[in-house]
């Protein structure tokens, strides 16, 4: 697989790997390892013996593993296991709100199958949830510990704050705070939401509970120290009733796509006739079968039907679009269909996000996570050029990072849709004409077929890139 | 058994889940309940008469 997460710091540790002494995840020889430590010993024996493991893989809902005979990395080691390694690393600021929502309910699913088992989950990360197709799949196997009778749910304000927090303002403020789990990488300050989120959201007994009476219970204690948490004792089904409670919230959090630039670019103001449509596509299809590439990226995907056509060639695909309606919507429909082979992410390519985190090495920038056999920039290169005005060469040059082949459409000035981008605009662009953009992907591309778009102006190319 | 967590719960976290958990856990303790005693209804009800 292309997509595949290849970061590795000197040591062979994950640079994200360091808050949890029950073990890390460190790389080997391209592959991807989890040592456990000593002192997780008995967590990880419960996981196994106590049949959660196994319900958990089952289900779908954890990634397997395979415990191997490999050198430990690191002192105090247990076990060394080969967990199944997931395509795609994505993060939460990427996710649609449908992915995240789908996450949270993960998130509280594990932690409710872990206390029938005796067992809890200690941490409530968003970053232990990857997306594989339209599922997601909880991948930190040692986030589980043995519950003790009594003990409150420890991971329970890092829920809100990564989950709760971000949907809550998402459905109730505006869907692009979504971005803010980019600058709050240990999840949204829970009084900040609270600040922000509009007052009808106090007659919602979950909102009220989990954001308002949380973030003040915070301000109110902020400087107590746990001296008065020892004698105190929360039952098993108290918990439970936190986690069916938590459910319920997340479930009545609604966000509806539309509204958006794009949502409903393919239904009312597509710029294809049904001609100019079947001709795009029979192009695209030809060059998938050329091509034969087993991962796809799939950039500007809106809708995802050129994505569907990749992946009925038997490819793994990728599809970004900026909006978050489009990644919304194709997410949904993946996911009635129970689709597999197409992950949409909501990204923007003239801001994607970059290293965060300690030494800017725990999140790794998009376009390090990202690649794939073939790249499909279909309408996307006037966007790109007119409205962000970012030159050919350099769209050229990042398209030929991302991916040995190249499926791209130019839409010439002339045409009604990059009209519309240009209306009102005193700047010219004598450079954006079909010559130029030939001449500037010529650089990086060596071209193998091209076709204008039956009944359009646009053309279609088919290109390799150039060997170094 | 030792708690392995390195998160740091904080004091008003932990005050308000023992607040909630004694009345959320007695709406989930009752909902269980019930759910028992239909299930257990609908068995007899579904079972042929001998």
């Amino acid at each position: 697989m292309n997509h595949a997460d290849t970061s590795v710091v000197s040591d062979g540790r994950h640079p994200a790997s360091f808050r949890d002494r029950s073990g890390f995840v460190f790389h080997r020889q391209g592959r991807l390892y989890r040592q456990v430590n000593e002192s997780y010993r008995s967590h990880f024996d419960q996981l196994l013996s106590s049949g959660l493991y196994a319900e958990l893989t089952a289900a779908g809902l954890l990634v397997e593993h395979r415990e191997v005979m490999e050198p430990p990395a690191g002192p105090q080691a247990y076990k060394i296991i080969a967990p199944r390694s997931i395509p795609v690393v994505s993060y939460p600021y990427e996710w649609c709100f449908s992915q995240l929502k789908d996450a949270a309910l993960l998130t509280l699913d594990l932690q409710r199958r872990a206390l029938r088992h005796g067992m809890m989950l200690k941490d409530a990360s968003a970053y232990n949830v990857l997306f594989e197709d339209a599922a997601p799949v909880f991948i930190d196997t040692l986030s589980f510990e043995t519950y003790a009778a009594g003990q409150p749910w420890v991971a329970y304000r890092q829920f809100c704050q990564h989950f709760l927090a971000p949907l809550a303002l998402m459905s109730q403020c505006d869907i692009r705070l979504g971005q803010w789990s980019r600058l709050y990488l240990d999840g949204v300050p829970l009084d900040l939401a609270a600040r922000l989120l509009p007052r009808r959201t106090f007659w919602r007994p979950g909102l009220l509970l989990h954001l308002h009476l949380h973030a003040r219970q915070q301000r109110r204690h902020a400087a107590d120290r746990a001296t008065r948490r020892r004698a105190a004792h929360i039952s098993r089904a108290g918990l439970q009733g936190i986690v069916e409670n938590l459910t319920g919230t997340i479930q009545h959090l609604h966000w509806r796509p539309g509204g958006t630039e794009w949502a409903d670019y393919y239904e009312s103001n597509n710029n294809y006739t049904d001609q100019a449509a079947q001709s795009k596509s029979a192009f695209v299809a030809e060059c998938l079968t050329r091509i034969r590439p087993a991962t796809v990226l799939d950039l500007g995907a809106n809708t995802g039907r050129f994505s569907r056509i990749a992946r009925d060639h038997g490819a793994q695909v990728l599809s970004l679009d900026v909006d978050p309606s489009a990644t919304e919507r194709l997410y949904l429909n993946l996911r009635a269909e129970q689709s597999k082979g197409i992950l949409p992410l909501n990204v923007d390519l003239t801001n994607p996000a970059g290293g965060l985190g300690w030494d800017h090495q725990e999140r790794r920038p998009l376009l390090e996570r990202i690649g794939a056999e073939l790249v499909m920039a279909l309408a996307l290169v006037h966007h790109l050029a007119l409205t962000n005005h970012v030159p050919l060469e350099k769209l050229a040059a990042t398209f030929a990072r991302l991916g040995p082949a190249l499926v791209v459409e130019f839409v010439p000035a002339a045409d009604s849709q990059a009209q519309l981008l240009l209306a009102g605009r005193a700047e010219k662009f004598p450079d954006y004409t079909e010559e130029h953009f030939v001449a500037a992907f010529a650089r990086h591309y060596d071209l193998l077929a091209t076709r204008p778009i039956a009944d359009s102006l646009r053309t279609l190319h088919l290109m390799r890139r150039k060997s170094p | 058994m030792i708690c392995l967590a390195y998160l740091d719960l904080g004091t008003g976290s932990f005050l308000l889940q023992l607040a909630m958990a004694g009345c959320l856990g007695a709406v989930y303790f009752f909902k269980a309940k019930v759910a028992r005693l239909v299930a257990f209804l609908r068995r007899k009800k579904d079972k042929p008469p001998k």
